[in-house]
């Protein structure tokens, strides 16, 4: 019996065409259905697709009403679009590439409601959403206090039971495992010896004779000695961005554990009975909810957008992916395209009767988007202008990620005056308010350069009236309301810092100290008295450690940043001597050097 | 209504007992097992269908390797991704790699996803093995349990249907 099954070739060539056929046939619903899927994959939430033509002759995909959900506000759509028409090149689709030279999306929208949910059945919030609301959203307070029942609190205060006091001890033993682990890590020693080599090879190219075999030998110890050195001083800066990057982390444990006192200060009051009026507390408690849903987007597709444009050797150290999806990697030869390159699109739509029935026109660029930035060599930049005819709301978004080289950088910044305000709610119906008229002026800047992020986003408020709705019993609710009543502007500020797995927010809001004042008035005095107390015990405890391990830090900084600095001095100064004093003396005028 | 699992298996009920080669049946079950493990949605897993039709390989054999193999890759998709990763990252590979990324058509397969790879990998390393595993499983059976199991009632309801009467006549040809 034959190993080859000839009747069977024939019919696995019919099959096969067919099954070619009917992928002919209806390649556009299947590309649509790939497309919705990989969309909802990355968005995390619903991508609709009205209709996709494509034509392969002609190298274009044509889409139309496509609209984004967003994940963590699923009412919502992240984006809509009209139409987008790309055009490919069918070549590199061959080399399962897809290069679109250019592309038109039409009739962009952002955050339009959304008849129906957005959320997909299994959708869960990522890690980075947990992070987010865990610092913005408002903790379960209780807001409703008989000050004429509470403890003591400064009498609680237990050293053993500080958190910040453990956070202190966190900073201690990271700060001296850093400590440690650079001083073996550096090789400060290894660097000097090659150093003091470097010094006496340079002493060689002063020396012998001016004849052409020595000047060829001569020319090629200097372009030896200049790729030394240069990677010598590679090796130095490495070195100084690793001291940098560890004591950075030291004092970002430090953040934390000033934190965890305000939160001890707190708990300690709350424990008592006492309302903690803390005005972090309140901006959390009115403005948390809704700047958890827009940060968490925002810093959702940052992550996003960085692991997609990460380089291949950030993808080789990336944790494993989901199950049988694995990460692609790229082989490119140069001066070839990347598997995946967006060129350029058009960008052009509107924000419907944003103010005062006013639409804003949007245009806008979008450039460079590659699976492989090393390989395309330029960053990608989104630039996204919006204004409306006679005055009026206005933003300017612009993006830029370069992962040309290491480390990889991006940065976002928004500005967008006018921004309509009325109807948005702020707390709970305990403690609340709703918003009638004013426009705010947002600004944001988000940068990511290597793992650390770093950013702020504020929101200027003006010509607000706030509505109040406030269920605190006794005289609470009228201090309160006449707090929240008196208001007509406000501002607020989010901060972000830290690295992606370890991110630390912070919101800071004039909001929640006009309602600390109007609530404390209401408690005549009695809780500020107790914090002072509280904070003075907590601070005797914290304050001097805190100083103590603060000067720790800058003092181990100093410490090794101090040969590093020396030793890049001598290499700056050894370079140019390699190239000018050694080579110039030993060659004849009008000699040019082969390097 | 017939499930393409139950099809299989009694293909290869019929297979194990209608005189069918061996070899025939331990190849259909390797080469399954090469289908089952790599991801689908690529052009491995079409060359690896395609190779069904070309080999004389039993095919209930090889549908119902590949369904079993198919949940044994999901299992085995970390260490997968591990395989693939070393291999695509090693430095003395990359010229081959880069000569195969530029080809046409090549890219399709996604030999430049580490699971795809990995699982490749270890379906080509696996297959000598689970291809002399079965022919002895087989054979064995065939000594063995083959008369035993024929008496079993549902043996004998299968080998009286049209069908295999059908498909016994067309061994024979």
């Amino acid at each position: 019996m034959s190993w080859i099954n000839w009747k069977n070739l024939v019919k696995a060539a019919v099959v096969f065409i067919v099954v070619w056929v009917l992928v002919v046939l209806f390649f556009d619903p299947l590309l649509r259905w790939g497309l919705v899927h990989a969309g909802e994959a990355a968005a995390g939430a619903k991508v609709d697709i009205g209709s996709l033509h494509t034509s392969f002759r002609r190298g274009t995909l044509t889409m139309s009403d496509v609209a984004v959900a967003n994940k963590h506000d699923v009412m919502k759509n992240l984006f809509q679009l009209d139409e987008a028409e790309v055009s490919f090149s069918p070549g590199a689709a061959l080399r399962a590439k897809v290069v679109i030279p250019t592309a038109a999306l039409k009739g962009l929208q952002l955050g339009t409601p959304r008849k129906t949910s957005g959320a997909l059945p299994a959708s869960k919030p990522g890690k980075l959403a947990q992070l987010v609301e865990k610092q913005l959203a408002p903790a379960k307070e209780k807001l409703d206090f008989d000050v004429s029942k509470a403890k003591n609190a400064a009498a609680e205060v237990d050293p053993k039971k500080l958190e910040s006091l453990k956070g202190l001890d966190d900073a201690q033993q990271q700060l001296s495992q850093t400590g440690n682990k650079l001083k073996g890590q550096l090789g400060v020693d290894k660097i000097d010896a090659q150093i003091k080599d470097v010094e006496a090879q340079i002493k060689q190219l002063q020396s012998g004779g001016n004849n052409a075999a020595q000047i060829a030998r001569k020319a090629k110890l200097a372009a030896d000695l200049q790729a030394k050195i240069k990677g010598l001083l590679a090796q130095v800066q490495q070195s100084r961005q690793a001291v940098d990057q560890q004591l950075g982390a030291v004092r970002g444990q430090l953040a934390k554990a000033d934190d965890l006192r305000h939160k001890d200060v707190n708990g300690l009051l709350a424990a008592a009975g006492l309302p903690t009026l803390d005005a972090e507390s309140l901006t959390r408690h009115l403005l948390g909810p809704a700047a958890a849903k827009k940060i968490s987007t925002a810093v959702y597709w940052i992550s996003w957008i960085r692991q997609r444009s990460a380089s291949q050797k950030a993808k080789a150290q990336q944790p494993p992916p989901a199950r049988r999806r694995g990460v692609d990697f790229e082989f490119p030869r140069a001066h070839t395209y990347p598997a995946f390159l967006l060129e350029k699109a058009e960008i052009t739509g509107k924000m419907a009767a944003l103010l005062e029935g006013k639409d804003m026109a949007l245009q806008g660029l979008l450039t460079g988007v590659t699976s492989n930035p090393p390989l395309y060599g330029r960053p990608a930049e989104l630039t996204l202008k919006g204004a409306a005819a006679g005055g009026g709301p206005a933003m300017a978004l612009q993006g830029t990620v370069d992962q040309t080289k290491e480390p990889g950088a991006l940065r976002l910044k928004l500005h967008y005056a006018g921004l309509p305000l009325s109807g948005l709610g702020l707390g709970d119906e305990q403690l609340g308010a709703s918003l009638k008229g004013g426009v705010g002026t947002l600004d944001g800047d988000i940068g990511v350069v290597g793992d650390q992020w770093n950013g702020t986003v504020r929101l200027d408020a003006s010509g607000v009236t706030l509505s109040p709705q406030v269920k605190l019993s006794g005289p609470a609710a009228g201090y309160a309301s006449q707090a929240l009543s008196g208001i007509r502007r406000f501002g607020v500020t989010i901060g972000l810092s830290g690295r992606e797995d370890d991110l630390h927010l912070t919101m800071k809001s004039d909001l929640g100290q006009a309602v600390a004042s109007g609530l404390s008035s209401a408690f005549k005095g009695a809780v500020a008295q107790q914090r002072a107390q509280v904070e003075a015990k907590v601070n005797a405890l914290y304050a001097a450690r805190r100083q103590q391990l603060q000067s720790q830090a800058d003092a181990l900084q100093k410490q090794l940043l101090a040969p590093l600095d020396r030793q890049q001095a001598q290499l700056n100064d050894q370079l140019k001597r390699a190239v000018s004093q050694g080579l110039g003396r030993a060659l004849p005028k009008g000699f040019k050097l082969p390097f | 209504m017939r499930l393409p699992f139950l099809s299989s298996l009694r293909s290869v009920v019929l297979a194990l007992h209608g005189g069918s080669d061996p070899r025939h049946l331990a190849a259909g079950f390797a080469l399954g097992a090469a289908l089952g493990l790599v991801p689908k949605g690529n052009l491995f897993a079409l060359v690896f269908f395609l190779l069904f039709f070309v080999f004389n390989v039993d095919s209930g054999m090889a549908a119902l390797s590949a369904v079993v193999f198919t949940a044994v890759g999901y299992l085995i998709d970390p260490a997968a991704h591990a395989v693939g990763r070393a291999l695509l990252t090693a430095g003395f590979l990359r010229p081959l790699w880069t000569a195969l990324y530029d080809l046409p058509v090549v890219p399709l397969t996604r030999f430049n996803n580490t699971v795809v790879l990995g699982n490749l990998v270890i379906g080509l390393l696996l297959y000598p093995f689970l291809y002399y595993a079965a022919l002895r499983a087989v054979r064995a059976y065939h000594e063995r349990y083959k008369e035993r199991v024929e008496r079993w009632k549902i043996v004998q309801a299968f080998k009286g249907w049209g069908w295999y009467q059908s498909y016994h006549r067309w061994l024979g040809r």
